[in-house]
This record gives structure tokens, C-alpha cells and sequence, in this order.
């Protein structure tokens, strides 16, 4: 059943690829229609458009509600909730966010959107499918049926989040067409391109090296413990001499030994991670620009360029609107009371519960913002955008660069 | 604080009444002091600072959190520099959350929080508990939603307060004209969900009340009993258990635990992680656990020369040792026993501590005047080489023990009440919408207009189905 429940997930992942594909090709088709013939007739034949908007809209279903089904396979076939690891948990973020992308496309039929909310999704399951996908039997803490809520409640809220983000990036995109943004957010937006970029290249590099099985153990020494690399160990732990770990493609490894102020554990290796990630994130940001000679953000803004921008303003609202409650009761009510429960207190300063916190007070103050005038808009959309880098940073970075607590959601 | 739940897309949500802000009269610094708290941007201000300070407070480690023995005063200087890290302990970063600035900041957003929701909770109360039935027509025609349909013989508002009874609403017609409300609760929720934030911070509060917080960790060794602190119970541990998967992770961490009182066993549970175990406002969570030394078994040996004979063997609990042993017809008598055995500053052996991580025996047997030492981890030292007899271990087992920490706040219930009224707060703010409908007579038609405050594409639906049911229906506008 767990096999069944791999495959499920993997034709899953391949719907969204393909719903993703389609959504953009859709918008790009649309443009050049409307380059070659005209405005005036690309819109009087939207028959074509909306048939692959509908196909699209139809994979994306199927795919949420076979993404479903894998999971609750996973669940029956392992007797435990899928929510105690990474790539049980970002699989689940990543469904949610699809799930209220299915819904707010039913509610706006603003298929467009997909061509943002879908690729979103996209990288936020690719990113889980990183992650080891045995089931681990759950530790002491996780025992617990606060863990369903406490877990899939959050994600619901996050993946909500998530699509704002989308469509917060799209107003963005959609306004710098009438030319009132500054050189300045128009680096910030470029910059969001080169960052999911570097995600991408994670992704892409990790899933690589996993597929051809690459490993490399760093024995113990005095000042550091042993370590396993799945990805060529260019930056090696302190003390390591250049070329000690053999060579790959030619490059001695490791290059060069980490310097002693990054301490940690596992420091080298994370910050091998961090060097592959940046130069594939590089590679795949420059060749799309040198290819097509244009910004990304030019790449991006055109398919947005002729949408209604107070409807992308509200779908961002809306997204932020269906989220902070899930995200209150789910990642702050529910997570005070099961740390209650476990640990016997409902809040002790833990860098996870902080993250949560800081998250929520962040959204809070977005939706205060959005009643006091002349926040609406740009500065809203902004807003929705460093929310969910807060939301990542919560979900991933917290684990990745500070312990604590959570630090089993860490595998 | 302010109408969380305007719709953005629908503009200014106009009212039919002008909303005058109460402000009560008072010297002008109070009356200063209540404008800054009751302004929606310093609240946000606010909120945006309690986040950045949050974030300073998980980058630089927290005193208690970080991983070291070395005290504060030693390990910031170690870990942050001679400069930056006394510097961080002067401004209260390295206990950001206690900080009195920190305190000071969010005591500010909750003044803020209540300044706000009574400046603006007052007026709409007035606005929202008598909403007039007959506003001027001018009011109506500007509504966004409206349609006319033919008016019937006699009472040409029937129609439209049937369908509209049938649609939820609550319909009220005074002097030819009809009001219908629904939803009216959605106004209310930002300042419910306000009130669950401020009860959720008086029974976190609650912790400074002298009597109602406390939070210590008690040992229990297997099969024994203690006291459990601020109470008149104690707590026997029968068993602590420690079970691992294969790889080596933790499986399971559990005492059986026993409450007596006054001598009678009242409540068994086993406690671990996630159920704790609850008896008179006290609560016992399992935290951690050790092992230490429970019983070892000591051979004594008869030195002969240079020949040693194996006597015999005892079992010696190195928690409470027996005055005596018999061992075949030798009978070491337990005269100094040290747990944990170390050499004081004056010289004298004397014990750190209570657990036996290093023990120590001088046993004295009949025959021979000094008291020999027998120290369990050091089993080849012989102090005295001259002594007739020697010991050495054949065995030791181990005992837990377990961690239990004693949790007591009384305050909990009412955080508790506070997050139900938050998770109501927020349900009702954002699923809920208010929808206003009024009617009147004109001519031979009947104009309705209606107003929401949120999620229009339903009100869209509700009112092209109102319009339907109702005889020769013209749309004017559908929120356009």
C-alpha cells in the first residue's frame, strides 16, 4: 500500500507539473495572439483559451484529490499520521496550497492565477520530495493526536498563504506595467525570481545526486562528528585538508575546509548544500536570461500584463482572509495547547513557536494595514509577499539554522 | 481594533448613520495619551516591533536555552566576543522575552488593543444595535445592490420580506418601509476575537499572583516515593521505562506513578509524554530521566600472601546499604559509606552528592583494626596493601530514575477560555458576513438596496436569487 500510496504521490506531482506547464502556456499563447492579430480579436476568441484553462483546472483536481488519496493511503499503510517529517509535512503545505487555489479559481474562475499558484505549489512538493520518504516511527513528543490537528490545520492556513503570495506577486507584476514602481522594488521583485531560482536549483541538485545514489562519509575526528554527504563535499568540516575526499569531475574534495567560527552541527555540510544551491540557482537564472534577453520580472509581468489588478489585489486579500484563521487556531491555539501537554507549557520561547508567533503578528498587522487607507494595493501586496518569506522561513529556515524543540521536523 | 472585515474591493463601507468617535473628556495629556493608543497605525507599529524584537530574541541564543554549562556572564563573552556579547546582556537580548522592554512593548499592544476596540466599539455599537429602518432615499440609491420589482395590491413589501425570511434574514416593516438583517454577530468579531487576546493575556498574567505558578522538577528513583512540592500528596514511582526503536530513536518514556495521600494510594496512571497526570491542580509531566547505580555484588576476597581466595558474595544497594553483610563466617560490617565519593578541600573524603555515581565503602571485618576501603570504580586501587581481606565487583545493576516536572498554574482555565473566545472571534470575523437590506415603496415599484461588508460574490448569488423570486424584477446594479 505504500508503494501504491509512492505512486499516487509521484502521478500527483506530475498533474501539477503538467496543470503548471498548461496554465502558462495558456498565458503565453494568449499574448502572442494578441501580439499578432490584435488586441481587439485575441479577446473575442477566448474559446481555445478556455478550453485549456478547463483542462488545466480538471488536472489540477484530479491531481489535489489523488494527492489526497496517496496521503490517507500513507496514513492507513503506516498507522500514523503523515505529518511527522518534512516530506510528509511540505507535501501536505504544498496540498493545501493547491486545494485553495482549486477553490478560489472556482469561487474568482480566474484561471491566470494558476499560472503563479500552481508553480508555487509545485516547488513547495518538489521541495518535500527532497526529503527521505521512509516512514520513521513517531519519537515520544509526536505521539499524539494533536498532531493531526495541530499539523494539518497549519498547513491549511500556510497553504492559503501561499496562494496570496501568488497573487500579491501578480498585482505586482500586473502595476509596474504603469510605471509607478521604484528602482528599488523593482530589484525586491527581481530578487523573489532569484530566490526561487536558488530553491529550484536545491531542488534540482538534490534530487540528482539522490537518484544516482552519490554519497560521501566524512569520518569523526576531534572536533566534529561523522557526516554524510549526498552531495559532493566541497566545503569540508574544519581541520580537513583540500583533496582528502577524492575528486569530482576533477575538483578536489574537499576544496576548502569550513572556518571555525561556523560552528554547528553538520556546518560543512549544510554549507555545501548552500554553495550548490547558489550556483545552480545562478546557472538556471542567467540561462533564462541570456536565452530570451529579458528580466525575469519582464518575463513574468507580460502573461499578467492586460488583468484586472483590483481582483488580483483582492484574491491576495482573500488568500490572507481564509488563512489567518487556520493559521491561528492551527499553528498558535492548537500548538499552545498540545505544547501544554507535552512538554507542560503552553509557551516556553522555543525558536519554532517564536517563528509561529512572529508569523502571526505579522499577518495581523497586514490586516490592520488593509483598513487604514491607502494601504491597499502595492504596499498590501508587498506585504503578502515578505509574509510568506516569514511563512518559509518558519517552516524551513527555522530548522535548518536554529534548533530547538522541533528539531525532529529537521529529517 | 477598526472593522477588520470591510471588504477591500467594495471601498469605504458606507453607513447610513455618521459614526461620531466617542472620546471621553478629560486633561489633555490623558486625552493625548488615549489618541496615540487608540490610532490603528501605532497599534500596527506596535505589532511590527513585537515581530522584529521576537526575531532578535531566536537569532541570539537565549540564557537557559543555549548548550553549555558556562553561566551567562561566561558564555556570551565566549560566545559573542569580549565586546558584543557583555553588550547583548546589558541590553537584555540575551533574555529578550523578559526584557523590560520587551514587557513594556507588549503591555503597549494590549493597551493599545483595548484603547482601540473601545474607541471604535462604542459608536458601532449605537450604529449597529439601531440601524434605521427608513434612511433618506438618497442613501439607498447609492448602495451598490438594487433592483425594483412591480408592486402587488395592498402590501406591496410582502413579497420581499417572505423571500427575505426565507433567505435567513430577520425582517422588520415600520411605516411602509422594511429592514433585513443578517449576519449582524460578523461586526462584533474583531472585538471578540480582541477580547480572547486580552483574557489570553491576563491568564498568562496570572503567573505573577504569589501562590497560583510554580514549576520545579522533582527525582524519583524506582520504587520510591517523594513529596511533590506545594502540595500535601506525594508520588511513588514504580517503574520508569525507556523503550528505543532499532535505529536507536526514543520509543517511549513513561512512569507508573502512584499519588498517596495521607497514606492511602488515591490515583495510579502512567505518565509520559503527552499524557500527564493531573490530581489537585498539579500537574506531573514526564521531562526526563537517569540512571544511575542500583545494587552491586561485591566478592569478597582473603589475601594469603600473594594468593587471594574468593570468600563469598553479597548484594549491597548503594541507595541504602545494610549496617552489615554475612559472607560465609565473615561479617564486613559498612562503616563510612560515600555515594559519591570525593576528597574535600580539607583533605577529608567526604560525598558530592546523594546519587551513587562514585561509590565508596570502608568496611570493617573482625580481625583486623583499620577499616578497609573498597572504592567500586577504581576496583584495583587498594589503599591499605597490608589489609587481609580486598573487594571487587562481580556485577552491578542499574536504577532509574525519573524527572517528573511539577507543574502548577492556576491561571490556565482562564487562558484556555481566552483561546476559544480568540478561535470564535476569528470564525466569526472571517466566514461570517453582515448583509443589509432595505425596502420601500415607490410609485408602483418597491426599491431594494442591500449593502455587505464582506464576500460579495455570494451576496452577488443571494441577491440575483432574492430578484427572482420576486414578481417583475429589474436589476439597477449588482455591486458594480
Amino acid at each position: 500500500m505504500l508503494t501504491l500510496s509512492r505512486i499516487l504521490f509521484f502521478l500527483a506531482f506530475a498533474g501539477y507539473l503538467a496543470s503548471s506547464i498548461l496554465y502558462i502556456a495558456r498565458l503565453t499563447n494568449k499574448k502572442r495572439g494578441a501580439q499578432s492579430v490584435g488586441a481587439a480579436v485575441a479577446s473575442s476568441s477566448p474559446i481555445a483559451v478556455d478550453r485549456s484553462a478547463k483542462i488545466a483546472g480538471y488536472i489540477m483536481m484530479g491531481s489535489v484529490a489523488v494527492h489526497g488519496i496517496a496521503m490517507v493511503l500513507r496514513w492507513i499503510a503506516s498507522g500514523q499520521a503523515p505529518m511527522s517529517n518534512m516530506f510528509e509535512y511540505m507535501g501536505l503545505t504544498g496540498w493545501a496550497a493547491m486545494l485553495f487555489f482549486v477553490i478560489l479559481n472556482a469561487r474568482y474562475n480566474m484561471p491566470a492565477l494558476g499560472a503563479f499558484a500552481a508553480p508555487v505549489g509545485l516547488i513547495v512538493i518538489a521541495y518535500a520530495s527532497v526529503f527521505p520518504s521512509t516512514v520513521q516511527p513517531l519519537v515520544p513528543a509526536l505521539q499524539s493526536y494533536w498532531l493531526v490537528l495541530h499539523v494539518s490545520v497549519a498547513a491549511l492556513g500556510e497553504g492559503a498563504f501561499a496562494v496570496s503570495f501568488a497573487a500579491g506577486l501578480m498585482y505586482l507584476l500586473r502595476i509596474r506595467r504603469d510605471g509607478n514602481m521604484s528602482e528599488w522594488e523593482e530589484n525586491a521583485l527581481e530578487l523573489v525570481f532569484v530566490a526561487a531560482s536558488i530553491l529550484a536549483g536545491f531542488i534540482i541538485t538534490a534530487l540528482i545526486f539522490r537518484a544516482s545514489g552519490y554519497t560521501v562519509t566524512v569520518p569523526a575526528t576531534d572536533t566534529s562528528s561523522e557526516m554524510v554527504y549526498h552531495l559532493p563535499p566541497i566545503a569540508g568540516p574544519t581541520g580537513s585538508a583540500p583533496g582528502e575526499l577524492g575528486k569530482w569531475l576533477g575538483i578536489p574534495l574537499p576544496l576548502f575546509a569550513i572556518p571555525s567560527w561556523m560552528h554547528g552541527a553538520d556546518a560543512a555540510r549544510k554549507f555545501t548544500t548552500l554553495l550548490f544551491s547558489l550556483v545552480s540557482g545562478a546557472i538556471i537564472y542567467w540561462a533564462v536570461r541570456l536565452i530570451t534577453r529579458r528580466s525575469w520580472r519582464d518575463l513574468a509581468g507580460a502573461p499578467v500584463a492586460n488583468m484586472d489588478a483590483s481582483i488580483l489585489d483582492d484574491i491576495s486579500y482573500r488568500g490572507v482572509a481564509l488563512g489567518y484563521p487556520l493559521f491561528t487556531l492551527g499553528a498558535m491555539i492548537f500548538a499552545m495547547i498540545w505544547a501544554q501537554k507535552a512538554w507542560g507549557s503552553y509557551w516556553s520561547w522555543d525558536p519554532k513557536e517564536t517563528w509561529a508567533l512572529i508569523s502571526w503578528l505579522f499577518y495581523s498587522g497586514y490586516l490592520h494595514l488593509r483598513i487604514v487607507k491607502g494601504w491597499e494595493g502595492k504596499a498590501s501586496a508587498w506585504t503578502t509577499v515578505i509574509g510568506f518569506v516569514v511563512i518559509i522561513f518558519t517552516l524551513v529556515g527555522v530548522n535548518l539554522l536554529i534548533a530547538g524543540l522541533h528539531s525532529y521536523a529537521a529529517s | 481594533m477598526a472593522d477588520l472585515s470591510q471588504s477591500p474591493t467594495a471601498g469605504p463601507q458606507a453607513e447610513p448613520e455618521t459614526e461620531v468617535a466617542a472620546r471621553p473628556k478629560g486633561p489633555d495629556l490623558l486625552d493625548r495619551t488615549w489618541d496615540f493608543f487608540a490610532s490603528v497605525p501605532v497599534a500596527t507599529v506596535m505589532i511590527f516591533c513585537v515581530a522584529a524584537i521576537s526575531i532578535a530574541g531566536t537569532l541570539i541564543e537565549q540564557e537557559g536555552q543555549y548548550n553549555s554549562w558556562m553561566p551567562p556572564a561566561q558564555y556570551y563573552p565566549d560566545r559573542y566576543g569580549p565586546v558584543l556579547g557583555p553588550l547583548l546582556m546589558k541590553l537584555g537580548l540575551t533574555h529578550a522575552y523578559t526584557s523590560w522592554w520587551y514587557l513594556a512593548l507588549l503591555g503597549g499592544a494590549v493597551t493599545s488593543l483595548v484603547v482601540c476596540s473601545l474607541q471604535r466599539g462604542v459608536p458601532l455599537w449605537n450604529a449597529i444595535m439601531k440601524p434605521p429602518i427608513a434612511p433618506v432615499t438618497g442613501f439607498l440609491k447609492h448602495l451598490k445592490f438594487r433592483l425594483t420589482y412591480a408592486a402587488p395590491e395592498g402590501d406591496g413589501l410582502q413579497p420581499a420580506a417572505e423571500a427575505l425570511r426565507k433567505l435567513g434574514y430577520k425582517v422588520k416593516i415600520e411605516n411602509g418601509r422594511m429592514l433585513a438583517e443578517k449576519g449582524r454577530l460578523n461586526r462584533w468579531g474583531p472585538y471578540i476575537l480582541h477580547l480572547g487576546l486580552v483574557i489570553v493575556a491576563l491568564g498568562a498574567f496570572t503567573r505573577a499572583i504569589p501562590g497560583w505558578y510554580s514549576d520545579t522538577t522533582i527525582w524519583v528513583r524506582d520504587g520510591e516515593t517523594a513529596r511533590v512540592p506545594g502540595s500535601t500528596w506525594f508520588v511513588r514511582n514504580d517503574k520508569f521505562t525507556a523503550d528505543f526503536y532499532a535505529d536507536g530513536r526514543p520509543k517511549n518514556y513513561s512512569t507508573d506513578a502512584v499519588v498517596i495521600e495521607n497514606g492511602k494510594e488515591v490515583k495510579r496512571q502512567t505518565v509520559k509524554l503527552n499524557y500527564p497526570l493531573a490530581y489537585k491542580g498539579i500537574e506531573l509531566y514526564q521531562s526526563s530521566y537517569q540512571q544511575s547505580l542500583g545494587t552491586v555484588d561485591v566478592v569478597l576476597n582473603q589475601k594469603q600472601g600473594d594468593k587471594s581466595t574468593e570468600v563469598g558474595r553479597f548484594t549491597m544497594d548503594l541507595i541504602q546499604p545494610a549496617k552489615e553483610y554475612q559472607v560465609g563466617n565473615v561479617t564486613p560490617q559498612v562503616v563510612n559509606y560515600f555515594p559519591d565519593f570525593s576528597i574535600g578541600d580539607d583533605g577529608q573524603p567526604g560525598t558530592r552528592s546523594a546519587d551513587p555515581n562514585n561509590p565508596a565503602v570502608q568496611f570493617k571485618v573482625t580481625g583486623y583494626d583499620k577499616p578497609i576501603w573498597f572504592l567500586m570504580n577504581y576496583p584495583d586501587m587498594h589503599v591499605d596493601p597490608n589489609a587481609p581481606y580486598t573487594f571487587s565487583v562481580a556485577g552491578m545493576t542499574t536504577r532509574n530514575t525519573t524527572g517528573l516536572r511539577v507543574k502548577k498554574d492556576v491561571g490556565q482555565p482562564i487562558l484556555w477560555a481566552g483561546l476559544v473566545v480568540i478561535t470564535l472571534g476569528c470564525g466569526i470575523t472571517f466566514y461570517f458576513a453582515h448583509r443589509r437590506i432595505w425596502a420601500m415603496v415607490e410609485g408602483g415599484r418597491v426599491l431594494i438596496a442591500g449593502q455587505t461588508n464582506r464576500d460579495r460574490m455570494s451576496f452577488v448569488r443571494e441577491f440575483k436569487k432574492l430578484g427572482e423570486k420576486l414578481p417583475g424584477t429589474e436589476f439597477e446594479s449588482l455591486g458594480g
